[in-house]
């Protein structure tokens, strides 16, 4: 019975969980133990090249680790079977910056292919479904081009709705509001916080934004050089002592040099 | 003197040891992509979902009708340029039955699986290693894998069939324009009486000869796809890999499609 609540309850857990790093990696992971309630946000926020990416395929069940286990909606993700990993991937969606849509078919297809595939509904409900979504997520543009044609942005919003549409339980999605202006990233955050406060998705977003990590997140993950450091609150993260998440937090900025060139004297007055 | 046995061996024999292991190696990986590739295909709960169902058409579209314009000129000079000559050679020398049998045996038999497979290799194989290899590169793959789609029920399979089906198709359309532009061609410049042979011909086939046409173009077809589609997903990281494993495919595809010829020549009674 325990067992079963808990199962309810915990949409991720790690224990003892290391990344295979290459050699001579700069940054040399400690294991890490990491809980994560169903319908939480967590934010991974770190350093460029602290290794978010491979935090996140590893905890997204993507990439193998180097040793420790790794639970998924209760299933531990290295001894499913290939039927039952797959059936896994259809509730933990997983978003990387860089993943493209498919480049020989259109839009809309990209959005319906993984309910069609999966058999989800009728191709009428579906498409009705995906343009609905698509509409949501505040996508604008012709949706029969190819993927080519299209703008990094739509294609970002695409993805993602193509992501969404298998109603995962837990998201995890990699930079999303990297290519957004404010109007569409405030469109995007709005509803990706409301699936999770509303209809319960668990969301682990790896992002620069610390607005958004600031305000949403209920757990913060920080690459730190020795590995993923867990803090409960933004108070909790932005109090820590450590000169890693200091000079994350707070930049020194180069002396301002605008006015001392060459350009400013010989500007005509 | 010898300080171990190995050093008595001449040094052309590693080479021509690994010259012989390695194609029966490179035969059993295509023979386990291919059953793999119909095992995951069987184990869906839907052989053609609507997914995989527009994979299907669109690889019998592109490889059988597209090709139609390619193969219909290409198998009208044949039967111009070497089929006239053929007939109104043999008939200096043999005998009516000797026409029919060289007809039917060499031109439809032979020939036209062979050139059907040329074209099909450099227009379709070639093709396939092509868009699978750069989908791999850009990981249109691996975020197709990630929505839970599998990759040889979704991109192998369909190819395979569609491959195989429009190769059977087309080298029967193709012997049909050679034999019939070949007489047209013998009949308007020579003698209208070769146009009986286009009666003829059809009673030089027996059943299993037929059969055995059959089930080679199929084979064929399947062996042009697999190449393809098992060198275009051996793609890595680098686009340099495009080009190299797409002259692979296609060497290696037609070496194997001369070596089932072969086999065939000699099975067949």
């Amino acid at each position: 019975m325990i067992g079963q609540e808990r199962l309810r309850i915990v949409a991720i857990e790690a224990r003892g969980l290391i990344p295979r790093v290459p050699e001579g990696c700069p940054w040399q992971p400690s294991p890490l133990n990491l809980s994560v309630p169903c319908h939480a946000v967590v934010g991974m926020v770190g350093p460029n090249g602290n290794g978010k990416t491979t935090w996140m395929r590893l905890l997204g069940g993507v990439d193998d680790p180097a040793q420790g286990d790794l639970t998924l909606l209760g299933r531990d993700v290295w001894t499913l079977e290939e039927f039952e990993w797959q059936g896994l991937r259809q509730e933990v969606g997983f978003i990387l910056s860089h993943t493209p849509l498919l480049s020989v078919v259109n839009g809309l297809v990209n959005v319906t292919l993984p309910a069609l595939y999966h058999q989800m509904g009728t191709p009428a409900m579906i498409e009705e479904r995906a343009r609905k979504l698509i509409d949501r997520l505040g996508w604008s543009g012709d949706l029969t081009l190819l993927p080519g044609f299209m703008s990094e942005l739509q294609r970002r919003v695409l993805a993602l709705a193509r992501c969404l549409i298998l109603n995962p339980r837990v998201l995890f999605i990699d930079e999303p509001f990297v290519p957004l202006d404010n109007a569409a990233r405030t469109q995007l955050e709005r509803h990706l916080i409301r699936l999770v406060r509303e209809e319960g998705l668990t969301l682990v977003a790896s992002s620069h934004n610390l607005s958004f990590v600031r305000r949403h997140a209920d757990i913060i993950l920080f690459a730190h050089s020795t590995g993923l450091k867990i803090f409960g609150s933004w108070d909790q993260f932005s109090a820590d002592p450590d000169p890693e998440i200091q000079i994350f937090l707070h930049p020194e900025l180069p002396e301002a040099t605008a006015g001392a060139g060459h350009f400013d004297q010989d500007r005509p007055r | 003197m010898a300080r171990h046995l190995s050093d008595l061996i001449p040094n052309w024999v590693g080479p021509l040891g690994r010259g012989l292991i390695q194609p029966s190696y490179y035969i059993i990986d295509l023979t386990v992509f291919v059953v793999r590739a119909f095992r995951d295909w069987h184990g869906r709960v839907s052989l053609l979902n609507r997914a995989t169902y527009r994979s299907l058409v669109t690889q019998l579209i592109f490889t059988g009708i597209d090709a139609l314009p390619a193969i219909t000129l290409l198998a009208f000079l044949f039967g111009v340029s070497i089929v006239t000559q053929l007939v109104t050679w043999i008939e200096v020398f043999g005998s009516k039955e000797d026409i029919d049998i060289i007809l039917s045996s060499v031109v439809v038999n032979e020939i036209a699986p062979i050139m059907t497979a040329l074209v099909l290799m450099g227009r379709s194989g070639s093709a396939i290693t092509v868009d699978l290899g750069n989908m791999k590169l850009h990981g249109e793959v691996e975020g197709l894998e990630l929505l839970a789609i599998n990759v040889n029920h979704f991109f192998v399979t369909p190819r395979l069939i569609g491959a195989a089906v429009s190769h059977l198709v087309l080298a029967v359309y193709f012997s049909a324009i050679s034999v019939i532009g070949g007489l047209a061609s013998a009949a308007l410049l020579f003698n209208i009486k070769y146009l009986s042979y286009l009666r003829d011909i059809w009673l030089a086939f027996d059943p299993v000869g037929l059969i055995f046409f059959s089930v080679k173009n199929l084979f064929f077809g399947l062996i042009i796809a697999t190449t393809a589609c098992y060198h275009g997903l051996s793609v890595g990281r680098s686009p340099t890999e495009v080009p190299q494993q797409t002259q692979q495919a296609i060497i290696r595809g037609l070496l194997l499609i001369f070596f089932v010829d072969g086999l065939f020549a000699v099975i067949t009674p």
